[in-house]
């Protein structure tokens, strides 16, 4: 009788001390699995902003109450690869200063509130935005 | 024969007199379309006409007095055109012609820094039908009166380096433009000196082009001149031209207060005929008095120099 509860607490032992075999190696499974996963995740490409692609943000100008043949320079803040730049403007005059800045002028017709549009380029579009200058006699 | 000569000189003369300049702060001068032949073709007849036209622009004005605004140092264009007439019946008669502004510049000085702004491109079409209500031998006289219209088919999206170009400095006025004309000659076959008169009236449509909304002021020509044959092939004509331009107008029916003028210019114009219908001219605008309402560029002066060749497509000239 003796014998055999030596041989049942054996038995358990031995039982116990698979189950803790197996644990520790499901715990070192599972740690193995999670790198595997976020190494998974780490191969996707991050999420981005697609306005980062062509964005423009704000066009400024050195002033916006001029006088006639006063000069001022509007500068366009965009963001985005291999962007192109077209200017317009519904009455005055401009050249172009570098790729985002353009000098403004107006002539004595042109007085008034006028209006200066910027439209920006690239491959995934056009956008635009207009700033208005008041041109007093 | 004298007949044919004196209907060439007043084609010629013609020519000149429908060239409108307009007053504005910015521009040379912009020809208006039609070859300005105010006399019909003979039936069947085809005339066509090639001229070469230089514009300059240098002086401010405030109303009749020159000012000292030095900001455009000179504005100026190189402009050819073609100018077809056909005679579709012995009363009527069709005329169409189309220029190119080879070079439309202005030269300006702007905070210190000089600029250069320079387009070139096709500039409006014109079409013409004009008809003779009457015409005489002895004297011989003739009234024509016309009516047309002038598209702006050329070039009115000019950029440099992704700029756009104001619009007096593109080569099409943008606008779709109505006239109507009256023209009268009268000389007597023996005598050396005639006279002519002619009116023109233009009405503009609006443009109206993304934030652009634009009318340029109705334009009204009168001329009166005075013709003298210097010899058989060589003619002189002293023109005087008057020109009223109304102001232009802005959105919301805004008037410009710097557009708008009277002028009057001396149109003197040269005339050598050679032979078989072969004909040069040259002459000149002049400005004897402008006014114009505010500020403006004005013109300077003009010369224009052409070639003709009439045609005529009857078989029994053929």
């Amino acid at each position: 009788m003796k014998i055999n509860n030596t041989e049942n607490l054996y038995n358990m032992q031995n039982k116990w001390q698979r189950s803790a075999k197996n644990f520790v190696l499901f715990v070192i499974y599972l740690s193995l699995l999670i790198p595997i996963e976020s190494c998974k995740k780490d191969r996707e490409p991050p999420l981005t902003d697609t306005s980062d692609n062509l964005a423009l943000d704000s066009l400024v100008s050195t002033k916006k109450n001029i006088a006639t043949w006063e000069a001022i320079y509007i500068t366009a803040y965009a963001r985005g690869q291999n962007l192109s730049f077209q200017w317009s403007a519904n009455h005055g005059s401009m050249t172009g200063r570098d790729s985002v800045t353009v000098m403004y002028w107006a002539c004595e017709s042109c007085v008034g509130l006028n209006t200066v549009e910027c439209k920006v380029n690239n491959e995934y579009g056009t956008v635009s935005d207009t700033i208005m200058i008041r041109v007093n006699p | 024969m004298i007949l044919r000569r004196i209907i060439v000189l007043f084609y010629i003369l013609a020519l000149s007199v429908n060239n409108i300049a307009y007053g504005q702060c910015c521009t040379a001068g912009n020809p208006i379309g039609g070859d300005g032949s105010n006399i019909g073709a003979d039936k069947k007849e085809l005339r066509i006409s090639a001229s070469y036209k230089y514009s300059l622009s240098k002086n401010y004005f405030y109303h009749d007095i020159k000012t000292d605004l030095q900001y455009v140092d000179k504005s100026y264009f190189d402009y050819g055109s073609l100018s077809l007439t056909y005679g579709i019946l012995s009363k009527l008669s069709a005329n169409a012609e189309l220029g190119y502004f080879i070079d439309k510049t202005q030269k300006l000085t702007i905070n210190n820094e000089s600029e250069l702004i320079r387009a070139h491109g096709l500039g409006d079409l014109a079409f013409n039908i004009k008809y003779i209500p009457f015409r005489t031998v002895k004297p011989i006289s003739q009234l024509v009166i016309s009516a047309g219209i002038k598209i702006p088919v050329g070039a009115f999206n000019e950029q440099i380096n992704g700029v756009t170009i104001p619009i007096s400095l593109q080569p099409s006025s943008g606008s779709l433009k109505y006239n109507a004309s009256a023209f009268y000659m009268r000389k007597r076959p023996d005598r050396r000196f005639g006279w002519n008169t002619f009116a023109l009236f233009e009405i503009s449509q609006t443009i109206k082009k993304g934030y652009l909304i634009y009318r340029y002021g109705n334009y009204f020509q009168f001329a009166f001149a005075g013709t003298c044959a210097i010899t058989k092939k060589f003619d002189f004509i002293a023109n005087a031209k008057f020109e009223f331009r109304g102001r232009d107008k802005r959105e919301n029916n805004l008037k410009i207060e710097s557009t708008g003028s009277y002028v009057l210019y001396i149109n003197p114009q040269l005339i050598y005929d050679f032979k078989y219908k072969w004909g040069l001219f040259a002459m000149a605008d002049i400005p004897l008095y402008k006014y114009v309402n505010g500020c403006q560029l004005t013109n300077t002066f003009s010369v224009q120099v052409g070639l003709r060749k009439s045609f005529s497509l009857c078989k029994s000239n053929s």
